[in-house]
């Protein structure tokens, strides 16, 4: 049985995914991790679960540095549909970054629940499913 | 002429010359002297060497400069027959100022064969009024001045002062007029007048200007007057405009007069106001002139009438000194005497009359007498006697300190009052020499002076002082020093020594503070003026001259908002007026620009002191500085800091930039290593991990390989230029990426046509055509073939090459502040690193150029490079 069925991870470097991917399976924590290139292929994935009113992911791993659509312009978009969604997934930013803005660019969303530094490790499972209790 | 004419002209204009104080001569056509009088040779040598006789030709020189309006004005009588009065300034040791008028005089037929002339001194009228003029003294020559009034009122004709001299002008007490309004007084059809002449004054500080108005005086009677005003409104003493006026009723009425006259020569007679009367041989009145029927109901007894007898006229005791008189007279002697009359106000006439005898062909036909009032004269001289006789009795009375030296300065006398003011007894004074009680520092120039006097009866001298008193102190004493050994009573040196402590103390007070404040006004940076409640320059200080070049007084009258900066004006006139309207004391102004001499704007500061309420001042003193250089420094240091933040920001956003690309693949590298599994080498995923570290590394170091591209450009501060040929330059980019230009079609077309050749750094334009051509191939439609053109205009300073594509575009409204960031990226089918756009800005940047960008998404995209143009090429 796992923590989580599904879990959405919105990454554009491949080997940040891999290793995302790798440390979710093997933890079994969930066995259906749905990967998106950016934050617009995230978006338009969201809206097609929402039309079809299938359950969203539990969990939303979100890179902020990637093309065509970066994080914070996806958790924008993704504020204008939150009304529609009846369980919320729980949203972590997961970045690199060495701005300290960004983390204060964070708590502007109150639907992000932590700020995950990368590379994305064992512990941080265990500050998600701390979310999860709650 | 009130009489039948029994004398020729001649006789008549003879004796008239004889009898005027004033000098005359008579010219005939050929400029030849016919007649002159005494007065005029007198006159007339002062001036010119020659001695003016009769026959002789007239020539109107003075000082031997040739008088040329005169000649014309003579030259003109004799044609229009036209009286003429004029000034005539004369420089010499001394001014001199002449009145000159000029009479045709007409012969039997009316026609005009003669012409006199009249000189009139008029030099200490205009002493007086150059003085009033010059400084303060005369403004007291002015209040003591009984023909003229003298009034100060402020800009809008207020009597704040005015003489007790009035009276005589107007009839007014002066109380009566004070805190009035000097407009309500000028008769409604002379309003426009006085208001054009305060304009004038208030125009132009400093300058007296000069009108004629009628005013109502105390009988409600319209009275014509020359008034002068002057603006001194700026002079802290005074305060005000400063005027002085005269009754010139008689003057006006004259001209009125003159204008009707049918016989010049009854004007020539009648303008003056001395009174002339001519008598026959048997004493019969023949004829006299106006002044003489003004004024001789104060010398005669009845009526001045043609035909009658003079001694009808006068009173009875006079007939036998008078009878006395004439038979004088017509032995070919002068004579005169005194009448005095008394009227029936109880005022006292006193009048001389001098008799002269009127000639015709050598026989005395007649008698000319001249009558001068010379009632204020003896009130003078009575004055003035009654004045000496107080004075004396002050002295007798007084309370000043005497004491009475010998011929040795030792004391023989003192009288009661030195122990008031010296503190000593009388007896402890005497038998002391007077040297050892005065102070040492003037004691030699003192004994001096002092021996001065000694060597001559009746000497005297008037000393400042400082004398020993009792207690110890100097005091600071007058003494007035009169040689008296002649007197026998006295038999030595008498000293009247008054206490002038007071006095002195406060001159030393007002010397200093005069010194101090000359020294702020004259020295340093600071500009000291003083403004009208509407901007207006009352004073500038000399200071104005150094700091904006301009002349102090010709600042006085100028509006200082109008040399305020337009951009300045605003908000100074704002708080100027609000500072006036609510009285606040003091100020602060600026920085504001200021237009000066030179047509330069300069940055000043100012303190104002609003001291409108001063009577002294009465208006606003502004203190100013120049603070261009200051301001030239502040801005520079705020333009220069703000640069630095800029820089400083951008070195931050970078460092965390490239910190944030540093640290993703070595997070991927960490990643892969935490996931590698240390017991069992042999998983095969270990396999996979290996793989993607290898990956990862790669990573690492294309992105340090980027920054270390970025550092260098930021830090290369030198971008050499070389001549730049575009169409050559740009076919040689298009053939380096031929590959992607023919797999694509791309149609790259240019036009250079208005600019061509460039001067730029070939290293970074090279880069930055590369970047926006391949760009522009990347980001193409899919739905037609790729079209790019590149092209060049001026636009004021700037060469501006365009890149404009028919690509997928980009939106603006989403990325525009983002697209030329670092690690920015914005299509998802690019294999773009993010950089590209980032290091065409860096680049243009460092040529000291910019870059913009305009697009319609799905039409098209144009990148316009601006780089700086240079001519010399």
């Amino acid at each position: 049985m796992t923590k989580f069925n599904s879990i959405l991870l919105v990454e554009d470097d491949a080997i940040a995914t891999i290793v995302c991917e790798r440390v979710l399976k093997i933890n079994n924590y969930t066995n259906n991790i749905i990967s998106k290139e950016n934050g617009k292929e995230a978006i338009k994935y969201i809206q097609t679960l929402l039309n079809n009113n299938e359950p969203l992911p539990e969990v939303i791993l979100l890179d902020i540095n990637m093309p065509v659509m970066n994080g914070w312009d996806f958790l924008q978009e993704y504020e204008t549909l939150i009304t529609q969604i009846k369980q919320p997934p729980l949203v972590f930013i997961l970045s690199s970054t060495a701005n300290p803005e960004d983390y204060s660019k964070a708590t502007l969303f109150y639907f992000v629940k932590d700020f995950i530094p990368k590379p994305f490790k064992i512990e941080h499972l265990k500050l998600i499913e701390s979310y999860k209790e709650n | 002429m009130n009489s039948t004419n029994t004398f020729s002209y001649d006789s008549l204009i003879a004796a008239f010359l004889a009898g005027t104080n004033d000098a005359y001569l008579v010219l005939n056509h050929q400029y030849r002297i016919i007649m002159l009088n005494k007065n005029y040779i007198a006159f007339h040598q002062q001036y010119a060497f020659s001695v003016p006789d009769e026959g002789t030709m007239y020539i109107p020189s003075i000082q031997g400069t040739l008088l040329h309006f005169l000649i014309e004005h003579i030259q003109e009588s004799f044609v229009t027959s036209n009286v003429k009065k004029f000034c005539h300034k004369i420089q010499s040791d001394t001014e001199k100022y002449f009145d000159i008028e000029v009479h045709p005089l007409p012969d039997k037929e009316g026609k005009i064969t003669a012409i006199a002339l009249g000189f009139f001194d008029v030099t200490k009228r205009y002493i007086v009024a150059n003085e009033i003029q010059r400084s303060e003294k005369l403004f007291k020559a002015l209040v003591t001045n009984a023909t003229d009034a003298f009034q100060l009122t402020n800009d809008e004709l207020k009597i704040t002062y005015i003489s007790d001299s009035v009276k005589n002008v107007l009839g007014y007490d002066s109380s009566e007029l004070l805190n009035n309004y000097f407009f309500n007084l000028v008769h409604p059809d002379d309003k426009i007048i006085i208001s054009k002449w305060l304009q004038q004054i208030l125009d132009s500080s400093n300058i007296t200007h000069t009108t004629e108005m009628r005013v109502r005086n105390k009988h409600k009677e319209w009275i014509y007057i020359e008034i002068a005003g002057r603006n001194l409104s700026h002079i802290p003493e005074i305060g005000a405009i400063v005027m002085n006026y005269r009754n010139i009723q008689n003057k006006k009425v004259a001209e009125k007069a003159l204008a009707m006259a049918e016989q010049r020569m009854s004007l020539l007679l009648n303008n003056t106001k001395e009174s002339f009367i001519v008598v026959n041989s048997r004493l019969r009145i023949v004829t006299y002139n106006r002044a003489a029927q003004e004024h001789s109901p104060y010398f005669f007894i009845d009526e001045l009438q043609s035909g009658v007898s003079l001694l009808s006229l006068i009173k009875e005791q006079e007939i036998e000194s008078t009878i006395n008189l004439f038979e004088k007279v017509f032995e070919g002697l002068e004579g005169e005497n005194e009448t005095s009359f008394v009227d029936a106000k109880n005022v006292l006439h006193l009048y001389r009359h001098s008799f002269r005898p009127l000639f015709s062909e050598n026989e005395i036909v007649g008698v000319f007498i001249t009558s001068t009032d010379i009632t204020e004269k003896k009130k003078a001289e009575l004055q003035l006697k009654e004045s000496e006789e107080r004075n004396r009795t002050i002295i007798q009375e007084s309370f000043d300190a005497m004491i009475i030296c010998n011929n040795n300065y030792v004391i023989t006398e003192a009288s009661p009052v030195v122990f008031k003011v010296l503190g000593y007894h009388p007896e402890e004074l005497v038998g002391r020499r007077y040297m050892d009680i005065i102070h040492d520092s003037n004691n030699d120039e003192h004994i001096q002076h002092i021996r001065a006097v000694s060597e001559k009866f009746d000497n005297e001298i008037n000393l400042d002082t400082l004398i020993l008193h009792k207690s110890g102190n100097y005091v600071w004493v007058s003494a007035k020093i009169k040689n008296l050994f002649h007197n026998p009573l006295i038999n030595g040196l008498i000293f009247m020594i008054t206490d002038i402590s007071n006095r002195k103390n406060a001159e030393t007070q007002v010397l200093l503070s005069e010194q101090r404040f000359k020294k702020l006004v004259q020295s340093g940076a600071d500009m000291i003026s003083i403004l009208s409640k509407e901007g207006i320059v009352q004073y500038s200080s000399p200071t104005v001259e150094n700091v904006l070049g301009n002349d102090p007084e010709k600042d006085i009258g100028r509006n200082i908002f109008n040399y305020i900066h337009p951009n300045d004006k605003g908000v100074i006139l704002n708080q100027f007026n609000e500072m006036v309207q609510q009285n606040t004391n003091q100020t602060f102004f600026g920085p504001f620009r200021f237009l000066n001499a030179a047509g330069q704007y300069r940055w000043i500061e100012t303190v104002a002191t609003n001291l409108s309420e001063d009577p002294a001042i009465n208006g606003i003193i502004i203190n100013s500085r120049d603070v261009t250089e200051r301001k030239k420094l502040n801005d520079k240091q705020k333009a220069l800091t703000g640069e630095l933040i800029k820089k400083n920001e951008d070195l931050q956003q970078f460092s965390f930039i490239t910190s944030h690309n540093l640290r993703a693949p070595v997070a991927n590298l960490i990643g892969l290593l935490n996931l590698f599994n240390k017991q069992d080498y042999n998983d095969p995923f270990n396999e996979t991990l290996l793989e993607k570290f290898e990956e990862a590394t790669n990573q690492l170091s294309n992105t340090l390989n980027d920054l270390i591209e970025v550092l260098v450009l930021k830090s290369n501060k030198d971008t050499p230029l070389e001549k730049i040929e575009l169409t050559e330059f740009t076919q040689k980019i298009i053939l380096s990426i031929e590959k992607l230009v023919k797999e694509q079609e791309v149609v790259i077309t240019t036009d250079f046509s208005i600019i061509n050749i460039i001067k730029s750094n070939k290293i970074y334009l090279k880069s930055v055509f590369q970047n926006l051509i391949s760009n522009a191939i990347k980001y193409r439609s899919k739905h037609r073939k790729p079209v790019i053109h590149i092209s060049t205009k001026k636009i004021d300073e700037w060469v501006v090459i365009s890149f404009t594509d028919n690509g997928i575009g980009i939106d603006l409204k989403k990325y525009k502040d983002r697209i030329f960031g670092m690690y920015q990226r914005f299509h998802i089918q690019s294999e773009g690193k993010g950089l590209g756009l980032y290091m065409v800005k860096a680049q243009i940047i460092a040529m000291g150029g910019k870059i913009e960008v305009e697009s319609e998404i799905g039409e098209t995209t144009t990148f316009k490079v601006y780089l700086k143009h240079n001519d010399k090429i």
